[in-house]
């Protein structure tokens, strides 16, 4: 966590929007940690009305509609404030976003991995594509019979999709503790092996929703 | 502290607003009483400008010299004005900017730019206020249309710059809709803001949610609005007016057609039938429209407005029984058959005690009481309404900050050199929801000067801020060296900064800049209309006028034209008032010709029947 120094009073101190020592509307680095921001405790499992409830009660304090009558300096500070408080809110919202902020920050990232198939979706996806391929080289006598098949494709990826986003909740809300936050009890280990099961999930919902997509169109077309 | 104004600056009408005593209040015209200010302003044969009624009601005459819609032309290039505007109006972007080319009666030009035209309504209306709160206005909250762009914001911000407001915050106009009747108070709430104005029709669709206001889509139509209704009515009274079947209309003949059609529409909102009396060149008519057959007539246009309820609401992803809050906005959502197809569509009676004219300004008045402090238990939280972002490899579009994402938001990215002592990079911003950089809006360019060095080496971080207000700022930094670095950027659409400044410097004339001035303006005006009214009666009706009395009408019509040159105002009124009155017979005589002629075609064509 890096150190900040108040714009009014100087004094140097853990980042917070608002000086410890004057009070006065800091306006933090745009790469300030999500969870500082918005003054949560550094776990992936975020409790989403708690967050908002955070969001709205900075909100009130940072937005620039706040600071209308004040300085030039602290109407800048303001927007600068409420910005990262925004991205901050958006990305811990979401728990896709959270889970790859979540993997950033653990010094790691998805990379163009997304780009290839996720071996545990390989037959799967194989399977899906055939039948793409079948509806589009496809005359129209047969036509009929596949689209009805890929219908039923579609809401099969729709569940799968839920299933998928409902393991990616678990595991982020099961995530062993920081070891950081001197929690003897939970050993180092467990943490790579959670870091790559967080990679592969994140890639799989990438790639299931860009098949879903492709369905989409194809059924469309 | 100073009073904060709040105003609606429409595409037909501009109102302003404060808050008095916690309840937002329309600061009316302090001569008129009209809470309406048209959009319209008209060049005068001396460089100076007449704003509002008087300017629409020159424009009829003066079409070259007047902008009815400047609002259209605000923050767009010539590429994205329509063809009906190309060709009522002379434009020319040979200085970059976008501007419109006026002709006075003497043969002068003057290129005026949108901004400046918009600020001459904001002077009026700042004006107007300070009358009627006996104090200098200087702050202001402006509403735009939720889809206007960055560039389009830019340039009404700017147009609150010239006029001498600084503009605190633009708010998204079904937003202050929604203020307006305090629906932010809501715990949660999804309300559609149906907004039928003068020449466009907008659809809004908003999240409501502790104070914060979400656009989740807007839609409309840019060419359909109460104007299109007045033109249905138009037809039908040129149908009954033309007994013969043949009659050919003169531009005067239309002028007065569309004035009674706008009458006919104010009177079928609350009666079955309308009355209207119109003093054609080939005589005068009376004729009878019921508003059954006014809405035959226009159900097209009420349909089309329900389909693009239908879209928004499909862009949205909702259904129409999801909708809480249905909100009129607009003078034209006061034709019954409009209100009812809106409550058919929602499965809800829309809100409607509020003056639907009104609403807009009154929201603003609100979101002014909250800048100014005054209250404080409320908050609205706007969203960027396009994605924003940077031309790419390749022409491609990469986002930077997506379309919908709560404001104020940062993006930063960072820029290195290709080749080996590049010394600048190129950046282009652009606005849109497409994928590659061609169909999307271009907002700026800039570019970053770089030290020579080898390629890939250098690197500069830039961040794109978008404020409350939903406009761009850039802000770039050398990541080696920590340096901030000035970078000027170039509006793609609107004023650069230098332009901005030289027209501060040689702000306009505004005509009615004195009072006196203004009223010596107005009197002229309404002299010049009632001396051709009479010429023209008197060409048409020779016949119902004897030599005596067209001797009298004359020597008054002399007598206001001698006026008219003169600058004292209260005389042209009183010679306005007594070429009325020499010319009443007259008027009376020509109007009973015009029923027993009605009668007569009446009878004959129920006999025929």
């Amino acid at each position: 966590m890096r150190a900040i120094r108040c714009r009014s009073c100087g004094e140097v101190q853990p980042p917070a929007f608002f000086c410890r020592s004057c009070e006065a509307i800091q306006a933090l680095p745009q790469d300030t940690d999500y969870f500082t921001v918005l003054d949560l405790p550094a776990h992936p499992g975020v409790d989403v009305a708690a967050l908002d409830r955070r969001y709205y009660e900075l909100s009130r304090k940072l937005h620039p509609d706040r600071y209308q009558t004040r300085s030039a300096d602290e109407q800048r500070a303001s927007v600068q404030a409420t910005a990262l408080l925004n991205a901050a809110h958006k990305t811990l919202r979401d728990t896709e976003a959270r889970g790859r902020y979540w993997l950033t920050r653990s010094g790691d990232g998805l990379g163009h991995e997304t780009q290839s198939v996720p071996p545990r979706l390989a037959a799967y996806v194989f399977d899906v594509q055939e039948k793409l391929d079948e509806l589009r080289s496809s005359v129209n006598g047969s036509k009929a019979t596949l689209r009805s098949e890929l219908v039923e494709t579609q809401r099969e990826l729709t569940e799968r999709l839920e299933r998928q986003r409902a393991a990616l909740v678990d595991l982020l809300r099961g995530w062993p503790a920081d070891p950081d936050a001197g929690s003897a009890l939970v050993p180092d280990e467990r943490i790579p092996a959670a870091l790559r099961e967080l990679k592969s999930a994140l890639s799989e919902l990438s790639y299931l929703r860009t098949l879903d997509r492709d369905l989409q169109n194809a059924l469309e077309a | 502290m100073a009073r904060i104004v709040g105003i609606d600056l429409g595409t037909t009408n501009s109102l302003v607003a404060v808050m008095r005593d916690d309840r937002p209040e329309i600061l009316p015209d302090a001569h008129t009483g009209s809470p309406l200010l048209p959009s319209a302003v008209s060049l005068l044969n001396d460089g100076s400008f007449l704003v509002g009624d008087a300017a629409r009601r020159r424009a009829a005459l003066h079409p070259h010299a007047s902008i009815l819609s400047v609002k259209r032309f605000m923050g767009v290039g010539l590429e994205h004005v329509d063809a009906q505007d190309v060709r009522e109006h002379t434009f020319d972007q040979t200085s970059g900017a976008l501007g419109i080319v006026l002709r006075d009666d003497a043969g002068g030009t003057r290129k005026v730019s949108p901004p400046e035209v918009s600020s001459l309504i904001l002077r009026e209306l700042k004006r107007r206020a300070e009358s009627a709160l006996g104090e200098e206005v200087t702050r202001a909250v402006i509403t735009v249309p939720a889809y206007f762009n960055d560039s389009q914001r830019q340039a009404t911000r700017d147009a609150g710059r010239l006029a001498g407001l600084d503009v605190l915050r633009l708010v998204n106009e079904p937003t202050a809709a929604a203020l307006a009747y305090g629906l932010d108070r809501q715990e949660e709430a999804l309300v559609a803001v149906f907004d039928l104005g003068g020449g466009t029709f907008d659809v809004s669709i908003l999240q409501l949610r502790e104070g914060l206001s979400e656009v989740l889509s807007t839609g409309g139509d840019t060419r359909l609005g109460g104007d299109d209704f007045d033109r249905r009515l138009m037809t039908l009274l040129q149908q009954e007016a033309d007994v013969g079947g043949n009659a050919q209309w003169s531009a005067e003949d239309l002028a007065i057609l569309r004035d009674a059609a706008e009458r006919a529409k104010r009177e079928l909102s609350s009666a079955d039938v309308a009355t209207v009396e119109l003093s054609l060149g080939a005589g005068t008519r009376v004729v009878r429209i019921s508003r059954e057959a006014f809405e035959v007539a226009s159900a097209d246009l009420v349909e089309r407005t329900i389909a693009r309820c239908r879209q928004a609401l499909k862009d949205a992803g909702k259904q129409a029984r999801d909708v809480d809050h249905v909100i009129l906005v607009g003078g034209a959502t006061r034709i019954p058959a409009v209100r009812r197809a809106v409550e058919t569509f929602f499965g809800k009676a829309p809100h409607a005690d509020i003056d639907p004219d009104a609403v807009v300004a009154l929201g603003a008045a609100v979101q002014a009481g909250i800048l100014s402090g005054a209250s404080t238990d409320m908050l609205l939280l706007d969203v960027v309404p396009l994605s924003l972002g940077i031309e790419t490899m390749g022409g491609v579009f990469t986002r930077l900050i997506d379309r919908n994402t709560t404001i104020p938001a940062a993006a930063r990215e960072q820029f290195t050199t290709a080749v080996d002592d590049q010394t600048h990079v190129e950046v282009h911003v652009l606005q849109g929801e497409r994928e590659l950089a061609k169909d999307c809006r271009s907002l700026a360019r800039f570019r970053i000067p770089i030290e020579p060095a080898t390629a890939g080496l250098p690197r500069v971080e830039v961040t794109f801020l978008i404020d409350a207000n939903g406009i761009l700022s850039v802000s770039a930094r050398d990541v080696r060296t920590n340096r901030e670095q000035s970078i000027e950027v170039k509006p793609s659409y609107g004023l650069t900064e230098e332009q901005m400044e030289s027209m501060l410097e040689e702000a306009f004339d505004l005509a009615e800049e004195d009072f006196a001035q203004r009223q010596l303006l107005e009197a002229r005006v309404e002299a010049e209309s009632i001396l051709h009214a009479t010429q023209k009666a008197e060409r048409l009706h020779e016949q119902l006028l004897d030599v005596e009395e067209r001797a009298t009408i004359d020597r008054a019509a002399t007598a206001l034209r001698e006026a008219c040159s003169g600058t004292d105002h209260n005389r042209i009124r009183d010679l306005v008032e007594a070429l009325n009155e020499a010319s009443r017979p007259f008027a009376q005589r020509i109007m009973d010709a015009s029923i027993k002629v009605a009668l007569e075609s009446k009878s004959a064509y129920e006999i025929a029947g």
